[in-house]
């Protein structure tokens, strides 16, 4: 009870110092805690964001053969497997071998199929689903996608007769089209199976029309014999988070593991011998999955934003640690005349200790419940999670519990410690000096760089386990450089006393005297400011920096401001590049060919083609990533300096182009047997104003002249066109039948709009591939193109050897004109080559004898453009463009990013803890100006008395407050710019996306030099505040000490 | 700058100075005059609290009266400005205190050369006089010490030499020697009288050691907040 009466007092004496080691506690305690716990959010949300993955990458798939009525045991294992997993759906599709359509050409097949999902993944169109085949015997019912029923030209009612391929006696299946069906959702996992759902038609040699989708269980009931299936048990991974994820990750693996095992795998790869006889009917049997590593690359993820996170936290455990010495020394200073007296009244060390104590304790108490009360609302404030700002479950949250309570433990150890260290140590070396003095800021330093290499190697290899020391690796920098910074103050004040000592008057003597003899006691300031300083520079970088990073990365991504693509590959709409010239205005747009290709070792090399003219002002790479050239430049570069001419050239505005073709052959054509209506098919190639060719296709060549006319009005090419080849393709057989260079392509008329144009540009380049009118042969010249390093070496050729690029199945010559670091939106982006479409065009095949231009055709699928009102351009692509068709948009991409929970929770964390240690920093510094003033009462008396007005000491006393906040700020910018660019980057790289092109630290300087100005400002504010005070409380009376 | 070579005459007048108000306010002078003459060393002794301190200040400009004047030469004190006062403890008059008044981090020379500062005096001609300052009372040697490295008595040496260093006309010591044992007290003491006799400063000091009151030209005796002249 009485010691309570104390401590009520005592604490009551000193309420400012009270109040600055309460504020330095709680504030500490609430922002590690909510940083704890939003670690802990944040950790989740990025687990969730890593999960967002295509449904392909969140499947485990089981393949293989079976028998009529085998489907039910299988079905039965997968589903049992699927019951162990979360979310998980499970789909299954049985196709059967191809069959044949009488009466279409020779070279068309039917797919048949059936799946068990069928009814939720598509809308009937026309007619209904089919209904198993019992009701009617002999025929069965089928849907189609409406694009094979379009392809096919048949409707709902139409009956087909399937034929065997294989068995030429077999009956043909009849079946009966009773609907059509549209895939709902394109990138669903079922079409993954079964992906001429989405499109209908294929061509290969062969086309293959459907599928024509069966009532589930039709093929188990033996109606078709054998079938291949695919079982897809997709998960449902929205749910999962940093807590559940090693579970799902242990369940996964159990349930491959489990597939394997009962489909007669072994269970390690390519090792029979863990193998164990099969429990299912399964023939071929196939186990695939990519979920095992999609879930280690989110935990990846999480460990990553907990080792970001650790850096904020630690800091601010370290600034708040250094505010709680410098307050609590102040009251213990404060105390010392109070201490002595209670020591004459006979209070033994203990007691003085335990009322240290009760003291702590008492604040630590005021801290927990401080955080209690602000630590789980400010946690949901700034992770952007909806809520009260309490509820009742944040008093039992064992993460804050087991968080707060060890940090209280802490403040109240220091605390205590502190005030026991003032009572003793009169001459007030500050720890950071010591610390300093015996080398602890080197050994900080060697730490750092330590924890900053392994940081560096596990942000290259992207897949160590974080260890704690990497987490602290930031933490190290700032303080180890903080504590080395402390060596300058002796330096820097001995020059101060050593300008002074040469000079008659007082003032600037006093103040060096005081830096340099009593510098000890502004070492706490000076680290408090060093690190709020070096936090904040850190934060405001990291905001920077991570606003540029996404930035870059949309930018990479998409390309170009806006861009469209046929979305998935196979739907094609010849009018795309119409449309995204209309909405964004010609000159603002650049067709793109996207190809892949292999280059030496090099797989995977993306091959971009196109239009150089337009590139140079729509395209805008990174300018760090062009090796010091200007991309309008490089662009440039790319463009043949002098294009041939254009051999037909088209008139202006020609809607249809009819030719009259035929083949020419000294074997009669019939003999050949395979042939579509009535001949071969091939196409006639284009070239737009751009340049760009276009293979538009023609069928029906035969041996009679006959007009093949192709519909160019409804294309929108970019005028003015030309014709710039003809070819007809020839199937393998036929070179065998016919001796070599004897079949040759006919071109009679060619008219536009039915105005004859005349053809004499066009000559014979016929070879063993096909048959071919092509321009006349030019000049084998190499095209330029631009090379990541990697595809640069790959190209380098030895010795003026000529350097070929596999492009389209041929290999054109080429040379590389520019370096780049990162080829925007390629797969791998250090693997890329860009070219220009209309100069690859026009640049004959190498090496082949006689050169003709125009074989190699790409073919834009892609339109990136730079409208000047990329909404709105953006609004009438998506609203005139054909179904299907993908519009990615650069700005949206950048919003997507910046509202990704890690990339807002981590910048929101950074502020927080900004905020947090300026916060520290002026409690700490109004904590040790008062100590200051206050241990100078008595000389300042002195100085009184020796005639020396107040005010001047006062203004001296400011002066070197000013002095010691300028300078600490001075080196803090050198600090805070060094440890930005040590950290930032791996701050920077936690929200899962890839880091392309390299993260680039911004350090915003006005931002810094402006936050560097509003701290001196505060601080010096607040100095001015509190030395004024103390004057004005504490009035010396003459010469008493 | 004072060095004229004549003690000030100080007249003191019935002065009065209170703490506080009401009750518990505390009248520590209560009507006191006297006069010391140009050069004359006067002792004033009286127990502790009798108000010896409070009489010191308020003579040498420290602190205001209630009530009185309080001449030096012909200028009234208890009539300047602060910044009148100010240029006082600056110039002609100089204090010496019980606990020494010395400046922990600064040397005993840095300490002796702070009125000196003070003064804007060259650096040259600063050095130069405290060393001779520090000579004087026996400290030649020790002008880099810290006062935590003198003794007692040699702390009190230093303060009186800063105080000398300005060649004050009225020297204000009070209780010199309160702090230090009897014979170094005594040292002090002498110190001061010789001292004021060379420098023919007007010197007042106080002390409640009746041992010390012999080398004093005349005693004055505080009690209860009223000055007698024991002669
Ligand atoms: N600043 C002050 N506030 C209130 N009372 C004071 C103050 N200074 C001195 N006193 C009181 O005035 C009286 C005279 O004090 P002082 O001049 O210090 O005596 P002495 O120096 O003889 O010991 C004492 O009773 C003392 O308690
Ligand atoms: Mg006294």
């Amino acid at each position: 009870m009485r010691a309570r009466v104390l401590l009520v007092r005592r604490a009551g004496a000193h309420p400012l110092a009270v109040l600055a080691v309460t504020v330095s506690v709680a504030m500490a305690l609430v922002v590690v805690v909510a940083l704890r716990l939003l670690t802990a959010t944040i950790g989740d949300a990025g687990v969730r964001s890593a999960l967002e993955v295509p449904a392909a990458d969140r499947s485990l798939v089981l393949s293989g053969t079976l028998d009529p009525g085998d489907t039910a045991a299988v079905d039965a294992l997968v589903a049992d497997v699927g019951g162990g997993l979360p979310g998980a759906r499970v789909t299954r599709v049985s196709t059967v071998t191809s069959r044949g359509l009488p009466g279409r050409a020779g070279t068309d097949r039917a797919a048949l199929a059936e799946t068990d999902g069928l009814a939720g993944a598509v809308t009937v169109v026309d007619g209904r689903l089919p209904a198993p085949p019992e009701g009617k015997p002999g025929v069965v019912e089928v849907v189609l996608p409406v694009a094979a029923a379009d392809g096919l030209d048949v409707a709902v009612g139409d009956r087909l007769a399937l034929t065997d391929l294989v068995d030429d006696d077999a009956p043909p299946l009849d079946v009966e089209v009773v609907g059509t069906v549209r895939p709902d959702d394109v990138d669903a996992a079922l079409w993954l199976d079964l992906p001429l759902g989405v499109v209908g038609v294929t061509s290969t040699e062969f086309t293959t029309y459907g599928p024509f989708l069966l009532a589930p269980g039709t093929l188990d009931g033996g109606l078709l014999g054998r079938s291949s299936a695919t079982w897809r048990v997709e998960l449902g991974l929205t749910g999962v988070d940093a807590g559940s994820l090693d579970g799902v990750r242990a369940d996964v693996a159990e349930a491959v593991t489990t597939l394997r095992r009962e489909s007669g795998l072994p269970l390690v790869a390519n090792d029979p011998d863990t193998a164990a006889p099969a429990t299912v009917p399964l023939d071929g049997a196939r186990v695939s999955t990519v979920v095992p590593a999609e879930l280690d690359a989110a935990r990846l993820v999480a460990d990553r934003i907990r080792a970001s996170l650790l850096t904020p936290v630690l800091l601010l455990a370290l600034l708040g640690g250094t505010a709680l010495v410098g307050s609590a020394g102040l009251l213990a200073g404060l105390r010392e005349e109070e201490t002595r007296l209670l020591r004459v009244r006979g209070a033994s060390s203990t007691r003085l200790a335990r009322l240290g104590l009760g003291e702590a304790l008492a604040v630590a108490a005021v801290g927990v419940l401080v955080t209690l009360a602000l630590a789980p609302g400010t946690t949901r404030a700034v992770a952007g999670v909806p809520g009260p700002w309490w509820r009742p479950a944040d008093a039992v949250d064992p993460l804050l519990w087991s968080t707060v309570l060890p940090l209280a433990a802490g403040a109240v150890g220091v605390a205590v410690v502190t005030g026991l260290w003032v009572g003793r140590d009169t001459r007030g070396r500050s720890s950071a000096r010591l610390a300093a003095g015996s080398g602890l800021d080197l050994a900080l330093l060697v730490l750092a760089a330590l924890a900053l290499v392994q940081l560096r190697r596990y942000d290259a290899s992207g897949s160590t386990t974080v260890d704690p020391l990497t987490g602290a690796a930031p933490a190290l920098v700032v303080a180890g450089f903080s504590v080395l910074a402390l060596r300058l103050v002796p330096l820097l004040s001995r020059l101060a006393v050593r300008a002074g000592t040469r000079r008659p008057g007082l003032d600037l003597a006093w103040g060096g005297w005081q830096l340099a003899r009593r510098g000890a006691q502004q070492t706490g300031v000076i680290l408090l400011v060093l690190l709020a300083f070096g936090m904040g520079t850190i934060a405001l970088a990291h905001d920077a920096t991570v606003t540029r990073a996404i930035e870059d990365q949309s930018a990479f991504e998409a390309g170009a401001p806006l861009r469209v693509d046929r979305g998935v590959p196979g739907r094609t709409s010849s009018t795309t590049g119409a449309v995204v010239e209309e909405a964004a205005g010609a000159d603002r747009v650049v067709p793109v060919s996207r190809g892949t290709t292999s280059l030496g070792g090099l797989d995977g090399v993306t091959v971009l083609g196109l239009d150089a003219s337009a590139a140079g002002t729509v395209l805008d790479p990174r300018a760090d990533t062009l090796r010091g050239a200007s991309w309008p430049d490089l662009a440039g570069r790319l463009a043949a300096q002098d294009r041939p001419p254009p051999a037909v050239p088209l008139p202006e505005g020609t809607e249809r182009l009819t030719l009259e073709l035929a083949v020419d052959s000294p074997v009669e054509i019939r003999r050949f047997g395979f042939r579509r209506g009535d001949g071969f098919t091939g196409a006639v190639h284009v070239e737009d104003g751009r340049g760009v060719v276009a293979a538009l296709p023609v069928g029906g060549i035969g041996e009679q002249r006959r007009a093949v006319t192709v519909d160019l009005g409804s294309r929108r090419l970019t005028p003015p066109l030309a014709v710039v080849g003809v070819e007809v393709d020839l199937p393998d057989f036929v070179s065998a039948l016919a001796p070599a260079g004897s079949v040759r392509l006919d071109l009679g008329q060619v008219t536009a709009d039915g105005q004859e144009v005349p053809v004499d540009g066009l000559v014979d380049g016929t070879d063993d591939r096909g048959l071919w009118l092509a321009l006349p042969p030019a000049a084998d010249r190499p095209v330029p193109v631009l090379a990541t390093p990697a595809v640069a070496e790959a190209l380098q050729g030895e010795d003026g050897r000529r350097v070929l690029l596999p492009l389209g199945g041929r290999e054109v010559p080429v040379e590389v004109v520019g370096v780049v670091d990162a080829l925007p939106t390629a797969a791998d982006p250090a693997a890329g080559v860009a070219l220009d479409l209309a100069t690859v065009a026009a640049t004959p095949e190498a090496g082949a004898p006689g050169s003709f231009r125009s074989r190699t055709v790409l073919e834009p699928g892609e339109w990136w453009s730079a409208p000047a009102d990329v909404e709105a351009a953006a609004a009438q692509v998506r609203a005139d463009a054909a179904y299907g068709t993908r519009v990615v948009v650069r700005d949206e991409l950048v919003a997507e990013r910046r509202a990704d929970p890690v990339n807002a929770g981590m910048r929101s964390a950074m502020a927080l803890v900004a905020g947090a240690s300026l916060v520290l920093a002026a409690v700490g510094f109004a904590a040790s100006s008062t100590a200051l003033a206050r241990r100078r009462r008595a000389e300042n008396g002195v100085l009184v008395a020796l005639g020396v007005p107040p005010a001047r000491l006062a203004r001296v006393l400011e002066a070197e407050r000013l002095a010691v906040v300028v300078g600490t700020v001075a080196v803090g910018l050198l600090l805070g710019a060094a440890a930005a660019l040590a950290v930032v980057p791996l701050l920077a790289g936690g929200d899962g996306h890839p880091q392309v092109p390299a993260v680039d630290v911004v350090l915003p300087p006005l931002t810094v030099l402006g936050f560097a100005g509003a701290l001196t400002l505060v601080l010096t504010v607040l100095g001015w505040v509190v030395v004024r005070d103390d004057r004005r409380r504490g009035r010396p009376p003459g010469g008493k000490s | 700058m004072s060095g004229d070579g004549t003690g000030m005459r100080v007249a003191v007048e019935g002065v009065h100075r209170t703490y506080g108000a009401g009750p518990t306010a505390v009248r520590a002078l209560r009507g006191v005059g006297f006069t010391v003459r140009p050069g004359e060393l006067v002792a004033v002794r009286g127990r502790s609290g009798s108000g010896k301190t409070t009489l010191l200040n308020v003579v040498g400009g420290l602190d205001r009266c209630d009530a009185g004047t309080v001449r030096l030469d012909d200028e009234v004190v208890t009539a300047m400005s602060d910044d009148d006062l100010l240029a006082l403890r600056r110039g002609p008059v100089a204090h010496v205190f019980q606990s020494f008044g010395l400046v922990p981090v600064l040397t005993a020379r840095e300490n002796v050369g702070v009125p000196l500062r003070l003064r804007g005096t060259e650096p040259q001609e600063r050095e130069r006089r405290v060393g001779a300052v520090l000579d004087r009372v026996g400290l030649g040697g020790h002008g880099e010490h810290r006062p935590d490295e003198l003794s007692g008595g040699q702390q009190q040496r230093v303060a009186l030499a800063r105080a000398l260093v300005s060649r004050p006309r009225l020297l204000l010591a009070d209780e010199p020697t309160g702090q230090l044992d009897s014979e170094t007290g005594r040292e002090v003491m002498s110190l001061i009288a010789r001292l004021a006799v060379e420098e023919s400063m007007t010197t007042v000091v106080t002390t409640h050691d009746p041992a010390l009151l012999g080398l004093a030209d005349r005693v004055l005796t505080i009690a209860d907040g009223v000055v007698t002249d024991e002669g």
